[in-house]
């Protein structure tokens, strides 16, 4: 009987790890893309541009030369990824509320191919096999980005003229949006996509540093702006409040926020990674300032003030110190972190999170740099090299660039979806309130794109909280526009060196980082790192950069 | 039955050791079932070990799996997959075992280098992907079958399980007027049915947890397997992109439920055959291998 007993035992435990190996892969992957860092290339100057462009679009949008629907009822097949916003209730995007209405109001049949994963895209565009559009990010999924895919005769470059004939609309806010359109444009000249863009002067920060203010508030204490403010708060939540590990930044998180420069600018460097002054490229992590940023990280490390665990820390456990009040700091998005942990602990009477601004050298001061997405993140749509009638195409893609498109792509069917209030959509309870349970990005998923983006210019998005939306208010707060770097294209003769050059030293930069941190190597090390990475190419791959923005800047 | 004091040490401290193992085998599972009962808020704040269910028990991760259609299509098409792959390798793995296994057969050993070198290497993912594309099996789950009929390392423990079959009672068979197939079905897979146990159960578990073919090959989402499914809604719950970042209340406490209860749901089907197998496992490889 006993020995029964053990060999079920362990037949369930065999059972267990083959399960779980196949488990295991899954998971590895899952974490590889959702991995944070959040990229920090972007263009300039928009703030600027902003205020201009509002007053041209009004305009030109009623100069546009096409009615909906069209005549003839075109049909177009149109690659798209299946979300699973949606696809556990409908079949195909042209079952979903917003696929009929796009092809009622359009006058166009979609025919939808649709792909389960990027990999799966990845192959389709590979094979050759291309349906007349499709959406995706090709910017991050393919070798050379856009530009490249047009060379390779996978996607079609459109002329000024081809846009300004089929696509008025579109054409119309590019030429009202130059950022847009430069990065938008290749050396030829030709527009590569039917681009993901913002309306202008939306913020593009969606990530943040989050403190517990109501421990702020019980120590005495503002909350933090400068480095020493920032170090004294972590100090009292750890001395008077006990606070196990105050701050909480796994490696993913905590050079995110250094790359964003929530933490460097005290320091005198904007971010840990490239940034741009007057045309001039700055790698952050190569300049001698950057030592006192890991002077000062090194002695959070050494005081406990941050888990010493922080390299292999995951974000189940991030999640859990947060929540649990083992931690009082952090950073990252504002929706999936400080807007799940709101949530979460939405009835627990002492837990209040607070946004707070980049860290800045004297308090008061504005910050120069935060966290700001690229003008261009996609996904776009493409007008494929295999599409019969590229003219019909780019018909239809405008759609989403006139105000009615607008409307349908962001908010969905008014009426259904939103109400207009003091001529504002307002999201009605279908959306908010689901009888059905949904959540709102479910209900989104259905009538519109703008949970995840498409041929479209997209209003500013909206968080439910009034933290999260002062959080995207204050992180858009800044100087950015004017440091970060623009989208640019390394040039092709130098593309294999660069990514063989940035590949070496950021794996270097990384580990050795690391090993600062944690008083594995003294600081008195660093001219040491310097000296490496000079070694290593990283004045050349300074220079590819710097040439990549030069072309850019005289496009 | 009499035994030697240090056996029963050894035993014991064998026992303790191997229960220990099992322990650490068994608690990630114990874990999964625990914290698909639990209260997600409280779960999500949880940390340490993961005993009783936290929080008010609740059965809504359950339910909103089984609401899920894509979960009853995903079971449905893993059973289709399930069903007529494991007859298509059942059955090719057999006769190409059989056939590598005879001592007289033309060319053997350059058949058997070709086919050992499929298992070393492959033609990669986009020849394999247009190669499928022009068979014209795409969006098709003979797509999901065809291309893996016959696993090369099965095929040679099949092959090595036959040779291990003594000569002369395929000769006596032979002489009393068998051809090959008589030799094959009524002589030989009689006698290693250890191993086609384990065949059935290699290819079933490849089937079971197969999710990255039918993601490239498959268009339409009523055609995808199970593990797809569960794919898809696990990676929802993790998704971090930029616009997504619009942050709905509930969502993540009720994708960790779901994510929880669908691992226990798509688990327990094979959890309940493995045992059964189990006693056929251990013998069934070793045959294979000793001979190999």
């Amino acid at each position: 009987m006993n020995k029964r007993i053990v060999s079920i035992a362990l037949a369930a435990a065999m059972t267990s790890a083959l399960f779980l190996s196949g488990c295991g892969s899954d998971s590895g992957s899952t974490t590889a893309t959702t991995a944070p860092p959040p990229q920090t290339t972007a263009a300039g100057k928009t703030e600027s541009a902003a205020a201009e462009t509002t007053a041209q679009t009004e305009d030109t949008q009623t100069a546009a030369g096409i009615s909906y629907p069209v005549e003839g009822s075109p049909t177009i097949s149109w690659g798209l990824l299946r979300k699973s916003q949606w696809s556990d209730r409908y079949d195909s995007f042209t079952d979903l509320p917003l696929g009929k209405a796009l092809q009622e109001r359009t006058g166009y049949t979609i025919e939808a191919v649709h792909v389960d994963n990027n990999q799966a895209m990845n192959l389709m565009i590979a094979s050759g096999d291309l349906p007349d559009i499709f959406t995706y990010q090709l910017m991050n999924q393919y070798n050379g980005k856009e530009a490249q895919a047009v060379k390779d005769g996978i996607i079609m470059g459109m002329t000024p003229e081809f846009l300004q004939e089929n696509a008025p609309d579109y054409w119309a806010y590019l030429e009202a949006n130059e950022d847009v359109k430069r990065a938008l444009l290749t050396n030829d000249g030709e527009i590569v996509a039917f681009a993901f863009v913002r309306e202008p002067g939306a913020s593009r920060s969606v990530q943040t540093l989050m403190v517990r203010d109501d421990w702020c508030e019980e120590l005495g204490m503002e909350l933090p702006e400068t480095a020493d403010e920032f170090y004294a708060m972590l100090k009292g939540f750890k001395e008077q409040l006990g606070v196990e590990i105050p701050l909480a930044l796994p490696i993913g998180h905590l050079q995110g926020a250094l790359n964003n420069g929530f933490l460097t600018q005290p320091f005198g460097v904007l971010s840990r990674d490239k940034y741009q002054v007057d045309g001039k490229v700055i790698f952050g992590y190569m300049q001698p300032e950057y030592k006192d940023v890991l002077a000062w990280l090194n002695k959070l490390y050494e005081e406990g003030l941050m888990d010493p665990n922080f390299t292999t820390m995951d974000n189940d456990t991030l999640t859990a110190y947060m929540l649990s009040g083992d931690s009082g700091a952090t950073a990252g998005p504002i929706g999936s972190m400080l807007g799940t942990y709101l949530t979460t602990n939405k009835d627990i009477e002492d837990y209040s999170l607070a946004p707070i601004k980049p860290l800045v050298a004297n308090k008061g001061d504005r910050p120069k740099f935060g966290h700001m997405q690229n003008l261009n993140v996609g996904p776009n749509a493409y007008i494929t090299m295999n599409c019969k009638d590229p003219a019909a195409a780019a018909r239809f893609l405008n759609y989403g660039y006139t105000d009615e498109g607008k409307k349908l792509y962001n908010s969905g069917i008014e009426g259904v979806t939103y109400n207009i209030v003091d001529g504002q959509p307002v999201l009605t309870d279908l959306v908010t309130n689901n009888p059905d349970g949904l959540t709102t990005t479910q209900v989104l998923a259905e009538y519109t794109l703008s949970w995840d983006g498409g041929p479209f210019e997209a209003k500013e998005s909206k968080y439910e909280l009034p933290e999260q939306q002062e959080a995207f208010k204050m992180n858009g707060d800044t100087d950015a526009a004017l440091y970060k770097m623009p989208e640019t294209v390394i040039a092709d003769e130098d593309s294999d060196e660069y990514a063989r050059l940035a590949s070496e030293i950021n794996t270097y930069r990384d580990e050795t980082e690391i090993k600062f941190i944690r008083g594995e190597m003294s600081l008195d090390q660093f001219d040491e790192y310097l000296a490496t990475l000079d070694r290593m190419g990283g004045s050349r791959l300074l220079e590819i950069e710097q040439n990549a923005l030069d072309v850019y800047n005289s496009k | 039955m009499e035994k030697s004091k240090g056996y029963k040490i050894f035993t014991l401290f064998n026992t303790l050791l191997m229960l220990f193992v099992a322990a650490v085998c068994l608690y990630p599972f114990y874990y999964i079932i625990v914290a698909s009962v639990s209260d997600p808020s409280t779960l999500m704040r949880h940390r340490s070990w993961l005993v009783w269910p936290v929080g008010e028990p609740t059965l809504d991760g359950y339910r909103m799996v089984l609401n899920n259609r894509r979960v009853f299509s995903g079971f449905a098409n893993t059973f289709r997959i399930l069903g007529l792959g494991l007859l298509f390798n059942i059955t090719l793995t057999a006769l190409g075992g059989y056939v590598l296994s005879l001592n007289n057969l033309l060319l053997r050993k350059p058949l058997t280098l070709i086919v050992i070198f499929t298992m070393y290497f492959s033609g990669g993912l986009i020849p394999s992907y247009l190669n499928i594309r022009d068979l014209g099996l795409m969006n098709s789950l003979w797509a999901l079958i065809l291309p893996g009929a016959v696993s090369t390392s099965n095929l040679i423990i099949m092959r090595s399980a036959f040779m291990a079959v003594p000569e002369s009672l395929t000769d006596a068979a032979k002489i009393d007027g068998a051809g090959h197939f008589q030799v094959l079905f009524r002589i030989l897979l009689p006698l290693v049915k250890a191993t086609m146990a384990v065949m059935v159960l290699y290819y079933g578990v490849g089937h079971w947890n197969s999710w990255f073919s039918a993601s490239i090959y498959l268009r339409d989402n009523t055609k995808y397997p199970l593990q797809l499914v569960l794919r898809n809604i696990l990676l929802r719950s993790q998704q971090q992109d930029m616009l997504s970042d619009v942050p709905m209340a509930q969502t993540p406490q009720a994708m960790l439920l779901i994510k929880y209860s669908l691992i226990v749901v798509s688990s327990v089907p094979v959890i309940c055959i493995y045992p059964f197998l189990q006693r056929f496992f251990q013998k069934g490889i070793m045959i294979g291998a000793v001979k190999g």
